[in-house]
């Protein structure tokens, strides 16, 4: 990317304080406080995070040693089979004794234990979560890769046959469930065809029908977006100078017009990227596929209140890290960002 | 010749009819000579420029004739016309902070066109672009510099030298003061004057305005735009001097040297003119004749003309 490259323009100009780019010695500036800011607010994201969805499940109904004993055994459990579980696990101390002791493991970097299955949250969520990280990258980039080029194609020719066909079809695609287009999928491509898997988890073949079940919300939606965004960049004024310049269509749509409506869209995808890496419950229930998602609602109907903590709190930081990463590509797409900050 | 135009006409559809932002308009503008096409807003000057251009929207409907060197710019190919753009006819828009593109640099915003029409390469095009902003008064060494970085007479002179880079033999200025600062309006229209009077041989311009001191101070010839018409044509110090026209008259009366003396009325709407002369409502002069019949241009001297019947 020729933003990348270091300017060896000299930055000292008479009327300007220099001129912040990614590269050079302001863009470095910016990007330091940037990432400074972020982690500062990541740790105090994290923290309210875990701490609310504790509180929530707290004051809900329910009593994680009933729950978690029932499962167990199968039979109801008696008073005091409850109340040893609760004294074992510290679960009849006051709520803020709680918190403070959850807090006090996590300065000592432990995360604490599955009440359910006894392991470590830590280890439970690592073992689960590459799953949920190929699923959620495959579906990102399958959606990136079709839907982008549509996006654009479709508003360069507004109205056209092209154009009215992929509103109707994004819109279906956007409106469709995700539970029944994987059931669909499954009945057409595994049971009628026999050509792919209809559940499990570790070939490539394994892996086509939940990413294209959700992917094909993600490509609807981001044809619409990107669609929407690029009519309206494309009939701004610079459009007009760049067709006056005489530059080609193909560097018109694709250079001026698409790096200005990529911001937004940016953001976008980062949202969506964050909720796929929390787990797509739904797609992972469907298709059995081993990923933090199930796991995580299981927790939930169990009151499993270390891994819910835990989870909330690993799951704050990625949703705060993809956000760095949509800014970090801010700064490049848009020279404007690079003010930000500065006095 | 460099371009002659013959009774061009821009309509645009609309719910309550058509909009006729240019009605028959004739001009010629010869080699090395800057136009002036002045007039309030909403008289068709912008649509003009960009008619010749060929960049209105789709839903104008153009027609009538643009030879430019003898070759009918509106009958031309698509891909013919976009190699005259910025190579042979360039254009310098109003407002450069939203006409410039926010994610490029000025650089790459000049080297685009050098790389696309001249057929330079990376390297050459910069030193190229880096050139061509040292020529309209910015330090080469901004050349990485983006629009918002830059001031509005800054951006300005950018939009000149993206203009420029192919040494156009026509530049088609639409407003290129608008929304500056004094001081600095005087240095771009300097800098215009230096790029077209100063280069050999000189360069044509055609300069759309609303302020008739820049005209004044810059164009060899005006061409007066009321409702979608030249009313009224001549060399720039001859109108100046001797306006024939009624709404010629009252533009100079409006200008605050002359005693800032407002016209009764407002410039008509597009799409409902008054039949005649589309000026009558608001004339001093006008009489029962100029309610129904239009007039036509007369010619009242060399190269000077009129579009009335009591001038």
């Amino acid at each position: 990317m020729k933003l990348n490259k270091r300017t060896t323009v000299d930055v000292s100009s008479p009327c300007r304080a220099g001129f912040p780019r990614p590269g050079g010695k302001k863009g470095n500036i910016v990007m330091r406080r940037l990432l400074i800011q972020r982690l500062v607010s990541a740790v105090f994201v994290m923290l309210i995070a875990s701490f609310l969805s504790f509180s929530l499940l707290f004051s809900a109904p329910g009593n994680p040693a009933e729950t978690i004993l029932r499962q167990q055994s199968g039979l109801d459990p008696t008073y005091d089979e409850i109340e040893l579980f609760m004294k074992r696990h510290d679960l009849n101390r006051p709520f803020l004794v709680q918190c403070l002791q959850w807090l006090y493991l996590l300065t000592h970097g432990k995360l604490g234990v599955s009440l359910r299955t006894g392991e470590p949250v830590l280890e439970e969520f690592t073992a689960r979560f590459g799953a949920t990280f190929q699923l959620a990258v495959a579906a990102m980039a399958l959606s990136v890769i079709i839907g982008l080029p549509i996006g654009v194609f479709a508003a360069t020719r507004p109205n056209s046959l092209f154009d009215h066909i992929i509103r109707i079809v994004s819109l279906a695609g956007v409106s469709i469930p995700e539970f029944w287009l994987g059931l669909m999928l499954m009945l057409c491509f595994s049971l009628a065809l026999g050509w792919l898997p209809c559940f499990g988890h570790g070939t490539v073949s394994h892996l086509v029908l939940p990413v294209v079940t959700l992917a094909v919300g993600i490509t609807a939606f981001l044809v619409r977006f990107v669609r929407t965004n690029m009519l309206e960049v494309l009939n701004l004024d610079y459009i007009k100078t760049a067709k006056a310049k005489g530059l080609r269509e193909v560097v018109i749509v694709w250079k001026h017009a698409l790096k200005n409506a990529l911001i937004p869209v940016i953001t976008i995808l980062g949202t969506q990227l964050g909720h796929l890496l929390a787990g797509a419950v739904i797609v992972e229930t469907v298709f059995s596929w081993p990923g933090i998602g199930k796991f995580f609602v299981d927790s939930i109907y169990a009151r499993d209140y270390p891994v819910i903590q835990g989870f909330v709190l690993i799951i704050a930081a990625i949703y705060v890290l993809v956000n760095l990463l949509v800014d970090i590509l801010y700064v490049y797409l848009d020279p404007r960002v690079r003010y930000e900050g500065r006095s | 010749m460099l371009l002659k135009i013959t009774s061009l006409r821009v309509y645009f559809k609309s719910a309550d009819g058509f909009v006729k932002a240019a009605d028959g308009v004739d001009l010629e503008l010869y080699p090395g000579e800057i136009l002036g096409l002045v007039g309030e807003t909403g008289s068709g000057k912008t649509v003009l420029g960009l008619a010749i251009t060929r960049l209105l929207p789709k839903t104008a409907a153009v027609s009538g004739e643009v030879l430019y060197r003898g070759q009918n710019l509106l009958a031309l190919p698509e891909e013919e016309m976009r190699k005259v753009r910025g190579r042979q006819v360039s254009m310098i828009f109003q407002n450069p902070l939203s006409s410039l593109n926010p994610a490029l640099s000025i650089g790459e915003q000049i080297a685009e066109v050098l790389r696309e029409h001249q057929g330079l390469k990376r390297k050459a095009a910069w030193q190229r672009a880096g050139e061509l902003l040292e020529l309209t008064g910015i330090p080469a060494k901004w050349i990485r510099s983006y629009p918002h970085e830059l001031s509005g007479g800054m951006r300005q002179r950018a939009m000149i030298a993206i203009g420029l880079a192919c040494a156009p033999s026509l530049l088609i200025a639409d407003e290129p003061t608008r929304g500056l600062d004094v001081t600095i309006q005087v240095q771009i229209v300097e800098l215009l004057h230096a790029v077209t009077k100063g280069v050999s041989p000189p360069r044509s311009m055609l300069l759309i305005t609303h302020d008739l001191g820049v005209a004044a101070a810059l164009t060899d010839r005006l061409a007066v735009m009321y409702a979608g018409k030249i009313v009224e044509y001549g060399r720039t110090a001859e109108v100046f001097r001797n306006p024939r026209h009624p709404y010629t008259r009252a533009l100079l009366d409006s200008h605050p040297s002359n005693g800032l003396i407002a016209t009764r009325g407002f410039s008509p709407s597009l799409i409902n003119l008054p039949p005649g002369c589309s000026f009558h409502p608001r004339c001093k002069k006008a009489r029962k004749k100029c309610a129904h019949e239009p007039p036509l241009v007369q010619r009242i001297g060399m190269d000077h003309g009129v579009r009335c019947f009591y001038a």
